[in-house]
């Protein structure tokens, strides 16, 4: 009995401090005026956002912090829906049910995704039906698509990725899955397929075997592999923009305008004016004007 | 003033034990209240024994995962635990001092490597080395059995080296001045007197082989399908939730909670059958 009256003062003089130290924190900001818009969200346009976040930090407003997080599109969209965060980047399209929770898209940039092989490997260009049956499983020998003698070893993003879903989508390699009175979009990549978590895993695979292929978005493009052209053409601004190169997507925002600050407001405005717009060219993404 | 000190003392003390508790409380409220109801909506044993993990058309289907984890841990247990067993006996009856200080800091800084090195060591040096030798992807149940016996070596070595030497000296002589060899000694009497202690350094080997994450994303090729063969790309429990954690919503996500509740009951087992075990032999 003794001891728990002794247990409650000290858990209750931790409480206080506890309370104490978050309280003080915001008076400081405060105090200090310094305004702060937390992104969230996609790996993929992480990238991209780190870019941008410098240019409006220099052109701007310095007086203006930028947190950026790395979760992935689901938990910066669920993030912004929860109000910790004033923007979330996505690589996927925003779900009925996170539209219907109050939840608009834009449109800030346009995204090459490619296909990677290794560069010893001499296939230059596939078409979009080779492409399919590779991701299939129905091509399973390089020599099929005119290259050397070696089975192809498929490697793809994991579920729930925003660039394996557009991936998909783009080369058809979806199909209808009905289940009761569901209609489902299931993916057809081959049962065989290697998965990863980043596009940096998908690259040094590719990098140490020959017969591996894999896709990832143009941003994250280096010299260590090899970029296919699809259907004779490559993943260049212009060729994205009149659609010659088929497997391109938009990075997107995903905001709540209702409640949305004045300072997050102006930052989205940076991000789709001239000089935000030539800051995603020079990140090696397509500009949407 | 001295009893005011004491019962200060005590009630921090008390208060400290009370926050380790307390957490794993706070962790077993969590997990439970996210991924039971998600159990339930799927289907237990739809989730339980389904072989299909696609979550773009509601299929989540973990037998997979269990069977590769399961096969995983014990394949690399039996490796693991017999060269740790072993390498603790001999640091502790047959190793020179001279080299036993080696051995010991090696063995010591093997278990604070960091797991995203053994993930990079099996990708650069494992991975491909089956890929050249065996085919297949590289990325396999083979490579993540070898990365994992490699790191629950440290922590079988350590737990059993400090049983084994906590076995009082006698024991040793005695066996010693009946007739015995030294190595009839040290495996028929020193080794199953520390048994109960290199039981929970099995325990927590194993324990860690069940839990590992990061070494094994790098090199298991995270194919959720059913495991073919040794040189099939695989995917565990854990890597199951650690790789589409961030990127999962609504059933998906709470699914990949259902899979940390049935990870939890796993280590909760195991370590409710230590306890067993020991008593057992006691």
């Amino acid at each position: 009995m003794k001891y728990i009256k002794g247990i409650f003062i000290l858990t209750l003089s931790l409480c206080i401090f506890v309370f104490v130290g978050c309280s003080n924190k915001n008076k400081n900001e405060g105090v200090e005026n310094m305004k702060i818009v937390k992104v969230a969200g996609s790996t993929t346009v992480f990238p991209l956002m780190q870019n941008l976040k410098n240019g409006y930090e220099r052109q701007r407003d310095p007086n203006v912090r930028i947190e950026i997080q790395q979760t992935g599109s689901s938990s910066g969209i669920m993030s912004v829906s929860e109000g910790i965060s004033q923007i979330a980047m996505t690589s996927r399209d925003l779900t009925e049910k996170e539209k219907e929770s109050g939840l608009s898209e834009i449109k800030i940039a346009l995204d090459g995704i490619i296909l990677i092989i290794n560069n010893d490997n001499n296939i230059n260009n596939l078409t979009m039906d080779q492409i399919k049956k590779i991701f299939s499983g129905e091509i399973t020998n390089w020599n099929e698509v005119g290259g050397h003698d070696g089975k192809i070893i498929v490697i793809s993003r994991e579920n729930g990725s925003g660039t394996k879903a557009s991936f998909e989508e783009l080369t058809n390699l979806k199909k209808q899955v009905i289940k009761g009175d569901k209609i489902y979009m299931g993916s057809l990549i081959s049962k065989d397929a290697l998965f990863e978590n980043n596009a940096g895993a998908i690259k040094s695979d590719v990098m140490y075997s020959k017969n591996m292929i894999g896709y990832i978005s143009i941003g994250n493009l280096d010299k260590s592999v090899k970029a296919l052209s699809v259907d004779g053409f490559k993943c260049l601004e212009n060729t994205v923009k009149n659609g010659e190169y088929k497997i391109a997507r938009p990075f997107k925002l995903a905001v709540n305008f209702d409640n949305l600050d004045e300072t997050s407001k102006d930052f989205i405005n940076y991000i789709l004016s001239d000089e935000g717009q030539k800051i995603v060219s020079k990140s090696g993404y397509i500009s949407v004007n | 003033m001295g009893k005011k000190f004491e019962f200060l003392a005590k009630s921090l003390f008390f208060a400290c034990a009370l926050t380790s508790v307390f957490s794993l409380f706070l962790i077993i409220l969590y997990i439970f209240s996210n991924g039971v109801p998600a159990i339930f909506k799927i289907g237990v044993f739809k989730f339980l024994f389904g072989t299909v993990w696609e979550p773009d058309i509601m299929e989540f289907g973990i037998l997979p995962f269990i069977v590769t984890t399961i096969i995983s841990t014990i394949v690399a247990f039996f490796i693991g635990s017999r060269i740790g067993k072993w390498c603790a006996i001999y640091l502790s009856f047959f190793c020179p001092r001279k080299s036993y200080k080696i051995i010991k800091t090696i063995v010591e800084l093997l278990s604070g490597v960091p797991s995203i090195i053994y993930g990079f060591f099996g990708l650069v040096i494992v991975t491909p080395f089956i890929r050249e030798n065996f085919g297949g992807p590289g990325k396999s149940l083979l490579a993540v059995i070898i990365i994992l016996s490699v790191m629950i070596l440290p922590t079988i070595i350590n737990l059993s080296e400090t049983a084994i030497k906590a076995v009082p000296k006698s024991y040793y002589e005695g066996a010693l001045a009946l007739g015995c060899n030294k190595t009839e000694a040290v495996f028929n009497v020193v080794v199953p007197a520390a048994r109960s202690g290199i039981n929970s350094a099995y325990i927590l080997g194993i324990g860690r082989a069940v839990g590992e994450t990061t070494a094994v994303i790098l090199v298991a090729g995270n194919n959720p399908n059913m495991p073919t063969s040794l040189l099939s790309p695989v995917k565990t429990l854990t890597t199951g939730i650690g790789m589409e954690m961030s990127y999962a919503a609504d059933l998906a996500r709470e699914a990949l909670f259902s899979i940390g509740v049935i990870l939890f009951i796993i280590i909760i087992f195991l370590n409710i059958s230590l306890i067993f075990i020991n008593r057992k032999e006691d």
